[in-house]
């Protein structure tokens, strides 16, 4: 692996010099909200990962969408992954900043200057993308073409999530074809994510779904290679379903992100995987039947989230507060420290723009989360500049 | 109004530069997802709200936690707010560096980090803080001492949302005795957010609930001041409730906020105020029954805001039914009769506009549908990002 480059040493010197004066107190020093990230967890989540993919005929490929932390996916890379598993193309650029070689963004790209940022990041880079439409074949091609580049491509296989991605083996060979005959494009394979499967928490129901979804997968690459396109990557797979799929023959890698940082969904399907991350939060108000702490739906996101250690009902989420039953017998007192369990961490993680990394009780370390909200033009604007 | 500090105009560069070489263009040719402002709906937003106040015996403080821009808060004072309200410590800060004067944190502070920095910023502009508890008074107190400040205090009764909130009468008279004698505070009245208002939809029940409400919360000041503590300033209201609310001749300012920029789900209940916030997105992927955009509960956070419908939508094609919000994406039923095809971008009303706003880090401020300028969204996120440390430098 490369050592990062500027983009990430600098992110990390200035989440160091906004928050550096945190780094060596104990978590009930710290201001709050605070992203935690237990390390010691997070290197017992990779480790298992590591062992269980020992022997096995996949490879991993770690999804970053879920940390977006370049600390956290080189990590990965350390415990065995080949590359990493992208969302947005400005994740897949900050990766490769961060020294990894091998870039999948696994969704469809669409739009002049998102096709402009792979096709540039493709020249330094082993840049990949998946498409399920003959248009975002046709913008690709066009923007490989121009950069002088080339980009690997994957066709978007839908298994049964029913989001993106083709229905049927006929539509994938149609688009195999012209991506085949693309220039600037190199056809890899097909790429499909079981992720109605990581809504089932039954694991009988969960694994025959499972199957049922990489026989439907591997269906279509035996159909495209019938038909003289084989794949050399056939890629599926999340936290949910990782260890079923990654033994399915004719499944080449898998994709999981969620086993490294873990949230109570994916503890409901897989609790071998420890809490790394969590929100610290004081309680801001105490009333005779509740606690009020100032972390709300603003801050966890979404799916909200329970307390650590403290096994208190939900009363309400509010925008900047959330409110937990707790009668007289619970000691918590105003100005006292809670952890928040996430329901799903990827909302809570989109808000903040660093970790406070801990270790043996006290901050080793604040991390940044790159590439921080949807939008971050300026990353292809860099990429132009050659920088 | 003062000038901006240089935080902000530095802000608004930063931004400029990252984004800035959309000024110009389409809002449709913009890198999507993109927050888009149309400045033309904001500033006629904020008109109607100042044509209501002379009727008003109210004052209106803006609130600025739903939009957290600097430019948006000069705006709300340029038409007719005489402060500011915010969430946290750090809106604050970053609003009287906008140029705000009077800044009401209608929240509790506790951690010391946050009591020092109100005390510090207490030094430069009046700086008001709810308390509801008198540990938190006394530590408050403290912190003004030792910065040569004074804060003003608010006490936070809970009109019925039960949140925060001195719980009875007798609790508020109590906490205002202490106030009222420890250094470094002036004790200027109480605050009751009557947020459980806004969780009723049907107008009629929202009435009554906000009579009862706002009943209650006179009561309280009728109370203390029986007990020789004036209370000068009597805070509450929300954009639901606001005509009401500031019509009671007992209020003395209103803390509302979403009025200014408005969503799908203010709009439900106050549609006098217009949606200015929305969002540009790409049709990514389209399947024979069914479209995905490039945007999803990341992006537009909880869009279940109490079971009410105001779900995000696609303008134009309000009907297109929800199939899954996702992380990234945000997929709709659409059968063939949809004409939406891979590529095009759409404009997309996000439901509950704080969450994305809290997302992004800059609002496209669009007029006739061209953008215009580029503002900074600030502060970004629930962390501090070093706003303590540029106070204690004077920065």
């Amino acid at each position: 692996m490369r050592d990062p480059m500027p983009l990430i040493t600098q992110a990390h010197d200035r989440v160091r010099s906004l928050y550096g004066p945190e780094i060596g107190r104990s978590r009930d020093d710290l201001t709050t909200p605070a992203l935690l990230l237990d390390l010691d967890a997070l290197r017992a989540n990779l480790d298992i990962m590591a062992a269980g993919m020992r022997g096995v005929p996949t490879t991993l490929r770690a999804h970053v969408k879920v940390h977006k932390s370049p600390h956290i996916a080189r990590m990965q890379i350390e415990h065995g992954a080949i590359g990493v598993g992208c969302a947005t193309v400005w994740e897949a650029i900050v990766m490769a900043r961060a020294g990894i070689g091998d870039v999948f963004v696994i969704n469809e790209v669409v739009g002049a200057e998102k096709t402009r940022a792979l096709a540039l990041l493709a020249r330094e880079a082993r840049v990949k993308t998946a498409v399920d439409d003959m248009v975002q074949i046709g913008e690709l091609s066009r923007a490989a073409v121009a950069a002088g580049s080339s980009i690997g491509v994957l066709i978007d296989v839908d298994e049964g999530m029913h989001r993106c991605g083709v229905a049927s083996a006929d539509e994938a060979l149609v688009l195999a074809r012209r991506i085949a005959d693309a220039p600037g494009l190199e056809f890899l394979g097909l790429t499909g994510y079981e992720g109605h499967c990581s809504l089932e928490f039954d694991e009988t129901k969960r694994h025959a779904l499972a199957g049922e979804a990489m026989a439907f997968l591997t269906g279509v690459s035996s159909h495209l290679a019938d038909n003289g396109y084989p794949s050399q990557i056939v890629s599926a797979a999340g936290t949910g379903t990782w260890e079923v799929t990654s033994r399915y023959p004719g499944v080449t890698e898998i994709q999981p992100g969620s086993y490294a940082t873990m949230d109570g969904h994916h503890r409901g399907l897989d609790p071998r995987f420890g809490w790394a991350v969590t929100v610290l939060s004081s309680v801001i108000s105490r009333r005779s039947d509740r606690i009020i702490l100032d972390a709300g739906s603003k801050t966890v996101g979404a799916s909200r989230g329970v307390l650590k250690d403290w096994d208190l009902e939900t009363y309400r989420f509010d925008e900047e507060h959330s409110i937990f039953l707790a009668d007289e017998s619970c000691p918590l007192a105003t100005g006292d420290k809670v952890e928040i369990l996430c329901n799903y961490t990827p909302f809570a993680i989109g808000y903040f723009e660093a970790y406070h990394v801990m270790e043996h009780g006290k901050t080793a370390d604040v991390w940044p989360i790159m590439p921080r909200g949807p939008e971050s033009r300026w990353l292809l604007d860099m990429l132009e500049r050659g920088e | 109004m003062r000038d901006p500090a240089p935080i902000i105009t530095e802000a608004h560069g930063r931004v400029r530069e990252l984004y800035g070489s959309a000024i110009g263009q389409s809002k449709y040719d913009v890198v999507t997802p993109a927050l888009v402002i149309d400045r033309d709906v904001l500033i006629a937003n904020l008109a109607y709200m100042q044509s209501r106040l002379p009727e008003l015996h109210a004052r209106l403080r803006g609130h600025v936690k739903n939009h957290k821009s600097p430019h948006i808060a000069r705006l709300q004072v340029e038409h007719g707010a005489f402060g500011i309200c915010a969430a946290t410590i750090w809106e604050a800060i970053v609003m009287v560096r906008a140029g705000a004067d009077d800044v009401l944190i209608s929240n509790q502070l506790v951690d010391p980090h946050k009591r020092r920095a109100a005390a510090l910023l207490a030094r430069e502009a009046n700086v008001i803080v709810n308390v509801d508890d008198i540990g938190d008074a006394e530590a408050l107190s403290a912190a003004a001492v030792k910065a040569g400040s004074t804060l003003g205090i608010l006490v936070e009764v809970d009109t019925g949302m039960h949140r925060a909130g001195v719980d009875s009468p007798d609790e508020a008279l109590a906490v205002a005795r202490t106030v009222q004698d420890l250094p470094g505070l002036r004790m200027d009245g109480l605050s009751g957010y009557e947020g459980h208002c806004s969780l009723e939809m049907d107008e009629e029940q929202r009435h009554r609930k906000q009579e009862l409400a706002i009943r209650y919360f006179v009561d309280v000041a009728d109370l203390l001041e029986a007990n020789g503590i004036p209370c000068p300033i009597l805070s509450a209201a929300g954009t639901a409730t606001a005509f009401w609310t500031g019509a009671n001749p007992r209020i003395t300012e209103l803390q509302l906020g979403s009025y200014a920029a408005m969503d799908d789900y203010h709009f439900l209940m106050e549609p006098r105020f217009k949606k200015a916030t929305s969002a540009v997105v790409t049709v990514i992927s389209r399947r024979k029954d069914r479209i995905v955009l490039n945007l999803g509960k990341k992006t537009f956070g909880a869009a279940d805001v109490g079971n009410i419908p105001a779900y995000p939508r696609i303008v134009g094609q309000e009907g297109l039914k929800p199939y899954r919000f996702d992380e990234e994406h945000a997929t709709y039923e659409a059968d063939a009769s949809c004409p939406l095809k891979v590529g095009d971008v759409v404009d997309f009303h996000l439901g509950y506009t704080p969450f994305a706003v809290n997302y992004f880090d800059a609002y496209h401020v669009v007029e006739d549908g061209r953008v215009v300028d580029i503002w900074p969204i600030m502060p970004r996120g629930p962390l501090h990002g070093g706003l303590l440390q540029s106070l204690e430098a004077g920065r």
